[in-house]
């Protein structure tokens, strides 16, 4: 499929040359905040996790910036730069909501759409009306089919012949911007910046760059390739291409394009424990949701693997690979405990709790039949299936293990003592990969999700969430 | 420590306890061997451990002074199997020693032997002697079947239990199982059962065959099983049980039954099974009166099928398996025929030689997949 779309990218770079569309929400987070509650407008504003507790900014309006607030910079650090930031509590909903939201307008103008993240987007325009003639109107009808929808949201779009070009234009001129560089104009812009402008060169290639006497892009692309393929490999010869602003990667769909390679999720804990107990109970949960995710995507998996992060964000993360393929907690569970066990450092209280499935493939269509187990496994697969029907009719925390009881209602009360709906009680580091996790569903149009209100204290899905955060927007409204 | 030796003989000890030498091991003397020189019996003994299996052997030579030294086992092999000439000198001083061939000398850097882990005594004394033919067919038949799947312990070993007149080795995984029955007098080990790890049943088996020797003899001890074979010791830890009650899965009720050339299916499982799915290895046996059809149909790959004379004695009847296991388990079946004897699609099939020898018994089962349609 990728092949494909290569060779037809290509083509159409020969005949037309490719227009690739790189549109990149200014400040997301903060903004979708400050479209919510007007009277922030104007203000500094960061997002952050809950303000009481220990937390980072996620992101921060260009008001903020203007203090030299970046996100990635701890609340604390926030609030000395800045005395008066106003500091909003994340709210992953809402902004995966807006995030599909915005997908859908870019659909309206290209059949082609890759999400790159949460809040960035490749559109192909190749073969739409766009042409370079009349592209900068395009971009401009799209920003203003945002801000028509999503009164306040800007974006920044760079136009250019691919991706690379698309990417690293689309920064030039934030916020609220609009940047075109059309086939052969890359060199004359960024030729004399350094390789580190490149997307995706980092320190460490730039070191190694510099020391074969590379500095800046226009050197990069005079380079010979040959030396560039002795020192990096096959990554040599995608750097001297990157160097002249060349790239064929084609913008691909997410629903043909990257089979999904893992399933986990993660919980930092609502406050560190020195108990390993009640880490196993938080793994325990994971578990069941990332069996209950493959099951319901129709995957097994064979690599099991955890993580804990302990109070110093030290972390430690081991896998293991089983003999067989599973889609069950108490396969997960037992193995992602037993690693758990191993490597939790007694004296350190864990921060952070993480279990992840990967090795998948699709369920097959004969299952083995086990000569000790055969009874044993047919009833508990019923269980399952029971326990899915239930959590698919009646909500995510609607059945739960005994086991959890206590643990679900220690959170369920940590998340009431803050006033704003349940599903803040997630970390907005899991949010994008929410987000992802939805996607495919989304092109399916399986996100079209019903608008019935929920019973109180039912949701914990992205799905249930994108349900509330509608019922929430019309009672605001 | 001074010694001179045959080289082969040095080799041929070599090569008896350097596979329990594992690649990657978290205590470094365990990469070594304990070598230790006796001028009373002239002869050295190797000894090479994983903690959970030691292998000793001894090879006579010519020791002018006694001692014990730990080397690198790898590299004392390497050395060993490179040398040109027939004689080898070895003599150590503290951790060092040097190699003498000819006109190559070596110098390598052991481990002092305090560091080597104190093993299991076990004596040949008290040991009760068995066939090693006898044991080599039935751990070649049984072991295929353990299982290496570490959330069932108990699977990873072979089960080895004894009567007053018969002893019985079983394997199985959950998907298929082997159990071999050898009729003769056991009387000393009777009522005594354990799971051996297959890693010492293939150390018996190769040591059987490198020292030529008819005899095993047998010794348990609480947790530890010990094999005497010639000049060599394999000493090994039991896996903790309970295996569990295999007898009970063996069906009794099954009332088919399909006879077929052994060598026939082999070649047509193997044909059809290049087709099958990478994961189940799924292949559907359609069976009727007289014919017995395999076929396989895998989404984005392509289908086969294939048909060969069988006598089934029931009507038309469908069942699925992992071709890998079907070929596993006829590979170890002797005899021109096979006899599958089948109950439901979803139950175990039993599967032995259409005829036997009066004091063996090999049966096999195979769980079939469940298939989708």
């Amino acid at each position: 499929m990728l092949g494909r779309h290569r060779k037809e990218a290509s083509l159409c770079e020969e005949r037309d040359g490719r227009i690739v569309f790189h549109i990149d929400m200014d400040a997301f987070f903060a903004s979708v905040e400050v479209m919510c509650r007007p009277k922030l407008r104007g203000k500094p504003v960061i997002v952050c996790g809950k303000p009481t507790t220990r937390s980072v900014a996620a992101a921060a309006s260009y008001e903020a910036r203007e203090y030299g607030i970046r996100s990635g910079m701890s609340t604390v650090e926030c609030f000395r730069r800045c005395p008066h930031v106003v500091a909003v509590e994340g709210n992953p909903g809402q902004y995966i909501y807006v995030s599909l939201e915005l997908l859908r307008i870019y659909k309206e103008f290209s059949t082609i759409v890759e999400p790159y993240s949460i809040d960035e987007a490749f559109v192909e325009m190749t073969g739409t009306r766009c042409t370079w003639k009349n592209c900068e109107g395009v971009a401009l009808e799209i920003k203003d089919r945002i801000g028509r929808r999503f009164p306040g949201l800007t974006a920044s779009i760079g136009v250019g012949p691919n991706k690379l070009v698309a990417k690293m234009c689309g920064s030039m001129e934030k916020p609220d911007g609009v940047t075109v560089i059309r086939p052969g104009g890359f060199t004359e812009v960024f030729g004399d910046r350094p390789v580190t402008d490149i997307w995706g060169v980092g320190d460490k290639t730039s070191l190694a760059l510099s020391m074969m006497g590379v500095d800046t892009i226009e050197e990069l692309a005079r380079h010979p390739v040959s030396m560039l393929r002795r020192r990096f490999g096959i990554m040599g010869e995608i750097l001297h291409m990157m160097g002249a602003g060349r790239d064929d990667t084609p913008v691909t769909p997410y629903y043909e394009g990257m089979p999904v390679k893992s399933m986990g999720h993660e919980h930092t804990l609502p406050a560190d424990t020195w108990d390993i107990a009640e880490a196993e109970k938080v793994l325990l949960r994971l578990c069941d949701q990332v069996a209950r995710r493959m099951r319901k995507k129709g995957y097994l998996g064979n690599v099991i693997s955890m993580r804990l992060r302990f109070s110093d964000f030290d972390s430690v993360g081991r896998q293991k690979k089983i003999d067989f393929y599973t889609d069950e907690e108490r396969t997960i569970y037992k193995v992602a405990r037993e690693l758990m066990h191993r490597h939790w450092r007694p004296g350190h209280s864990i921060r952070l709790v993480g279990v992840n499935c990967s090795g998948l493939v699709k369920v097959p269509e004969a299952v083995q039949v086990d000569l000790f187990r055969q009874k044993e496994e047919v009833s508990h697969r019923k269980l399952l299936a029971a326990v899915d029907a239930i959590k698919d009719k009646f909500g995510e925390s609607a059945i739960t293990r005994a086991r959890l009881v206590s643990l679900n209602r220690r959170m369920w009360d940590a998340g009431r003592r803050v006033s704003e709906p349940r599903f803040q009680k997630m970390s907005l580091g899991s949010t994008e990969r929410q987000y992802h996790s939805i996607m495919a569903g989304f092109h399916d149009n399986k996100a079209n999700v019903d608008t019935r209100p929920l019973p109180p204290g039912l949701s914990s899905s992205p799905f249930d969430m994108l349900r509330h955060q509608d019922v929430e927007d019309k009672a605001r409204r | 420590m001074t010694f001179t030796i045959d080289r082969h003989e040095l080799e041929k000890a070599i090569q008896r306890v350097l596979a329990v030498v594992s690649p990657k091991t978290t205590l470094p003397v365990l990469a070594n061997f304990l070598l230790e020189a006796q001028e009373k019996s002239a002869s050295i003994t190797l000894t090479a451990t994983d903690l959970d299996m030691t292998v000793t052997t001894k090879a006579a030579s010519e020791v002018e002074s006694g001692g014990s030294v730990t080397l690198p086992a790898k590299r004392f092999a390497e050395i060993v199997r490179e040398l040109g000439t027939d004689t080898v000198s070895v003599s150590a001083e503290g951790e060092e020693i040097s190699i003498t061939s000819g006109k190559s000398r070596f110098k390598i850097v052991g481990i002092p032997t305090e560091e080597f882990p104190t093993l299991p005594k076990s004596d040949p004394a008290s040991a009760f002697s068995v066939d090693a033919s006898v044991l080599g067919s039935m751990v070649e038949k049984v072991s295929f079947c353990t299982s290496k799947d570490e959330t069932r312990p108990s699977l990873n070993g072979a089960y080895w239990e004894f009567s007053a007149d018969d002893m019985r080795m079983t394997a199985t995984d959950g998907h298929r199982l082997a159990t071999y029955r050898v009729g003769g007098k056991y009387k000393p080990l009777a009522g005594k059962s354990m799971i051996v790890p297959p890693k010492a049943l293939s150390q018996v088996v190769r040591t059987i065959s490198s020292e030529d020797e008819d005899e095993v003899k047998l010794s348990v001890k609480d947790n530890h099983v010990a094999f005497f074979i010639g000049s060599t010791t394999i000493n090994s830890r039991l896996l903790e049980g309970p295996f569990p009650n295999y007898r009970q899965v063996i069906p009794t009720d099954n009332d088919k039954e399909l006879s077929v050339d052994r060598e026939e299916l082999v070649a047509a499982v193997r044909r059809v099974a290049i087709l099958a799915d990478a994961m189940t290895h799924q292949v559907r046996l359609t069976l009727a009166k007289n014919k017995v059809q395999l076929s396989v149909s895998t989404p984005d790959v392509g289908e086969a099928k294939e048909e060969l004379p069988g006598r089934f004695t029931s009507d038309k009847f469908e069942v699925g398996y992992n071709a890998n296991y079907v070929l596993e388990v006829l590979k170890h079946i002797e005899g021109d025929d096979v006899l599958f004897v089948l109950g439901s699609p979803v139950g175990a099939a039993i599967v032995k030689a259409a005829e036997e020898a009066e004091d063996r018994e090999y049966t096999c089962l195979l769980m079939p997949l469940r298939l989708s349609s």
